[in-house]
């Protein structure tokens, strides 16, 4: 009874705070000053418009991926909350609350106070927006929706940058970037006879991969391999026969949850013909730098430079 | 048609599904390959040259042979499974999925996944047979309960009864699923049921297991015959029914429990496959129980096939398949003879 | 031959009828009457050994308690009452079912050519032997009864427990079912337990009754001299006499004017 009560103020609080606010579009934003840096971005990563307030000091970031950019932004400092897969993070501030990723507790964001929520499009996928009633209230709310391409991810670190008012740092960032991607391409392009690679993301209830279009086959291609399902688009689930029949010269991984990825992939029965599993080319990459799209592919990148070609990269 | 020739044409059906199974697959492999890399691990037959050394060998006799004898043991086990549960609980809807067997096998297993401990002389099996042992646990527990409840189990007390027991026994799955959030993923795919990266030792566990209970279930055809018209009914006809229903409520539980401990959860077909044999062969067990294991095993193996070939090369879950063609097959078969009654 | 000596039974530890005692010859059928809940089929599966009970139960001398379930089985069997069908078998398959206990000690249960030969002889007994590859679902309320009693008889009992056995038959039908138990009893020196409530079946089908008010014995003893009692009437509740006779009386007009008018019918 009590935590309905609590629940009733809140609800009744942010009501008020609403009429009082009293803008056309309910942004409970301080008034605007000259000072406002008119060059922010006006629209978030998904295309949706937005609002961003020019001093930041309190962030959410529901996503991994968008709180290791903010870190290394060097916003670490001003992360008040963050998701639960956030939590093994580097860097991350000690003891700050940690949200379920698909069903955030709204009420709990809002009376945390934030500037500005940085989150995916991943919970708007179920039709249902949990932050619609945090974006009516006025708290500025930016999607980044996780990119496919290494360009997107070039351009998600330039908008964080652009959005925190430190364009700079991201210009850094995105330069380094490419600048260590251009070192392995052109180790890469001079490679004659192109080792076939495939990279296994999951393992049950079937196996699953990627074809082109996403960054990981992206980076393949850097690295002057292919990809044995280059055929195909995207992210797939692959039977068994077919991996078995276009017996890959190397076999990568970034499967976390079992123990020990690389020794059940050489164990399956069937497999032990393989090309890759006779020579033992079965490698586990990071899964952190394998699968969230931001700046930390570069370590995936050289991972899997060293995994596929050994003697060519470092 | 008479019996003879319908249990023969389920015969030769059932080997013409197994032999689609194996001969047919995601990857192309012409049939005079697949016919000499089988005549070469059964019977030391020389291997043609152009075959030696390739992929088609593991494929054929380590991925296809192994996955659809394993979806047929699977599809049988639990169909048999589905007609003695029905049988003994005179219950159309009744069946070991009914009772909680999948959400007892499930927090088996996360027990297992979980705490990591291992049955030493057991090895890699404690997980399936922790597995077992709660999914019947769990069925016995469910029906101990209901019989309390209502000594006729009427459908009603055994699908609530069931349903408590399957949501409790989830519950505490769920709890334990969210403490231990590094297993999650791994116990969610673990109850999706697949025939994926399974090999033979699935198969071969699995047989003695599936075999021996099905021998004795036969061999009680005329006992579950009697306790269909009820239990008082066969106590005065001579049948120890106390001892006996215990007894093949606990096979049935065992079977799909097992089934469930090597390939997950897949519903669906204990319930429509004894409904379609009676159909087809009449209500007499001792035809029931082995035409179950058939059709139930063919449809597996179906069903099976096409999760893995209609998307080519992707894999649909084997059992989306068993519910979105059995429902209208099942539907079909029920109906079609209601009018001419 | 069954003796019972007192005799409590019931249900979760709580007893439903108390201190029955009675005996039945060979040859002698004994009806069990009485008001609802008054413990009747309670009675029944006591005798048959469907719930426990306390005092003694004896089938030719020896105590039911310290026979196997074979061996009562082989000596008392129940007709089924007539409910609903899950699983559907043909008339010569559940009949055939009531042979288990001599098809049991086999290896496979199979039926011997005895076991065929007796079933075929009961189906000819009660009629049903015309079509005796008929599913039973496909049945009426009577010949489903048939199967039941052709069933009961294939087992070979010397005693046959019946409860309410003409509750969905036909007038025709009640009126066969009674004649033939009857005959089967006389005939063969074999007995006939029934719980009824149609008092005037009863009184056809046997030669003690036993009157239960309430779980005890209210009355026991010969048919003839049970009914010419006021017994009944404290028991029921009402006047029964007058109420069966009253509709007898009807009868005896509708036949004395069926006499007058001289059309006689040839049957």
């Amino acid at each position: 009874m009590k935590r309905k009560g609590v629940l009733l103020l809140l609800t009744f609080i942010c009501i008020m705070a609403l009429l009082a606010a009293c803008t056309d579009k309910g942004e409970a934003n301080p008034p605007q000053s000259e000072e406002q840096n008119t060059a922010l971005p006006q629209t978030d990563r998904a295309g949706n418009e937005i609002s961003i307030p020019a001093h930041i000091n309190r962030i959410i970031s529901i996503s991994p991926a968008n709180t290791e950019i903010l870190i290394e932004l060097g916003f670490a400092d001003k992360i008040i909350a963050a998701d639960e897969y956030s939590k093994d993070i580097k860097g991350l501030p000690d003891g700050i609350p940690l949200f379920d990723m698909m069903a955030p507790d709204a009420e709990q964001m809002v009376a945390l106070e934030p500037d500005i929520i940085y989150t995916t499009g991943m919970v708007m996928a179920e039709g249902n927006d949990p932050y619609k009633p945090i974006k009516d209230m006025g708290i500025c709310v930016a999607y980044v929706p996780a990119s496919i391409s290494i360009e997107g991810i070039y351009e998600d670190i330039l908008f964080f940058a652009h959005s925190l008012d430190a364009e700079k740092k991201g210009v850094d960032l995105v330069n380094s970037m490419i600048s260590k991607i251009q070192e392995i391409k052109e180790i890469g392009s001079s490679i004659e006879n192109k080792k076939t690679v495939y990279f296994e993301l999951a393992e049950s209830p079937s196996l699953y991969s990627f074809g082109t279009g996403v960054f990981l086959n992206e980076m393949i291609e850097i690295i002057g391999a292919e990809n044995v399902l280059a055929e195909y688009d995207m992210w797939i689930s692959i039977s068994e026969e077919n991996v078995i029949a276009s017996d890959p010269d190397v076999i990568i991984t970034n499967v976390d949850y079992i123990e020990n990825p690389v020794e059940e992939i050489k164990s399956r029965s069937g497999w032990e013909n393989m090309k890759a599993v006779k020579n033992n080319d079965v490698y586990y990459v990071d899964n952190y730098a394998t699968s969230h799209p931001n700046h930390n592919i570069i370590t995936g990148l050289e991972q899997m430079a060293k995994a596929i070609y050994p003697d060519l990269y470092k | 048609m008479k019996l003879k020739y319908k249990i023969t044409l389920s015969i030769i059906f059932s080997i013409i599904v197994i032999i689609a199974g194996v001969g047919l697959g995601s990857v192309n492999v012409p049939p005079s390959h697949i016919i000499s890399i089988i005549s070469n691990k059964l019977f030391s037959a020389p291997l043609p040259a152009e075959i030696q050394g390739t992929t088609s060998i593991s494929i054929i006799w380590k991925l296809r042979l192994p996955r659809s004898l394993l979806a047929f043991l699977v599809g049988g086990a639990v169909a048999v499974s589905g007609s003695v549960m029905q049988s003994v609980l005179k219950n159309p809807l009744a069946s070991s999925y009914t009772l909680g067997v999948s959400s007892g096998a499930s927090l088996g297993a996360a027990v297992v996944i979980v705490t990591g401990f291992n049955i030493p002389f057991l090895g890699f099996l404690t997980l399936p047979a922790t597995g077992l042992i709660f999914g019947m646990v769990t069925v016995f527990s469910a029906v101990k309960f209901a019989s309390m409840m209502d000594k006729n189990l009427e459908t009603s007390t055994i699908i609530l009864v069931g349903m408590v027991f399957s949501l409790f026994v989830n519950a505490i799955l769920t709890l334990i699923m969210s403490i231990a959030r590094d297993h999650l993923a791994q116990l969610t795919f673990w109850q999706m049921g697949s025939f994926s990266l399974k090999d033979w030792s699935s198969v071969i566990i699995l047989f003695p297991i599936v075999l021996i209970s099905v021998i004795i279930l036969q061999y009680f055809s005329k006992e579950l015959d009697i306790m269909t018209f009820g239990e008082d009914q066969a106590f005065t006809m001579g049948v120890d029914v106390h001892k006996i229903k215990w007894v093949l409520l606990g096979l049935s539980a065992g079977l799909t429990g097992s089934a469930i401990a090597f390939v997950g959860v897949i519903g669906f077909i204990d319930l429509i496959a004894p409904h379609v044999v009676r159909k087809v062969f009449g209500s007499s067990h001792r035809t029931v129980i082995p035409m179950s294991m058939l059709f139930g095993g063919s449809f597996m193996v179906i069903c099976d096939l096409i999760a893995r070939t209609i998307i080519s090369p992707s894999e649909l879950p084997v059992g989306a398949i068993t519910a979105i063609i059995g429902a209208p097959f099942f539907a079909y078969v029920y109906f079609s003879g209601r009018k001419g009654l | 031959m069954l003796t019972l000596q007192n005799v409590n039974a019931g249900y979760n530890g709580i007893d439903v009828i108390y201190n029955i005692s009675l005996s039945v010859k060979e040859g002698e059928n004994l009806c069990i009457i009485g008001p609802n809940g008054c413990g009747k089929t309670t009675l029944i599966k006591a005798i048959s050994g469907i719930i426990p009970h306390e005092g003694i139960i004896k089938i030719d001398g020896i105590d039911i308690n310290n026979m196997k379930r074979e061996q009562v089985a082989e000596k008392i069997a129940v007709m089924a009452q007539i409910s609903a069908v899950y699983f559907s078998y043909s008339i010569y398959e559940t009949v055939l079912l009531g042979r288990y206990l001599h098809m049991k000690g086999r290896t496979f249960k199979e039926p011997s050519l005895k076991d065929k030969e007796y079933t075929d002889k009961c189906l000819k007994a009660v009629g049903l032997y015309n079509i005796k590859h008929k599913q039973i679902n496909t049945l009426s309320g009577g010949q489903l009864q048939r199967v039941y009693l052709a069933r009961t008889l294939v087992q070979e009992p010397s005693i046959i427990l019946l409860d309410e056995p003409t509750n969905h038959l036909d007038l025709k039908h009640q009126a066969e079912l009674i004649d033939f138990l009857r005959d089967w009893s006389k005939c063969k020196g074999h007995s006939v337990i029934g719980v009824m409530h149609d008092l005037n079946l009863a009184i056809k089908l046997s030669d003690n009754m036993l009157v239960l008010d309430n779980g005890n014995m209210a009355a026991y003893g010969n048919t003839n001299k049970i009914i010419s009692s006021n017994l009944l009437n404290d028991v029921y509740d009402m006047n029964v006499t007058e109420y069966m006779i009253d509709s007898l009386r009807q009868w005896e007009a509708y036949d004395s004017y069926y006499n007058k008018s001289k059309l006689r019918k040839v049957n």
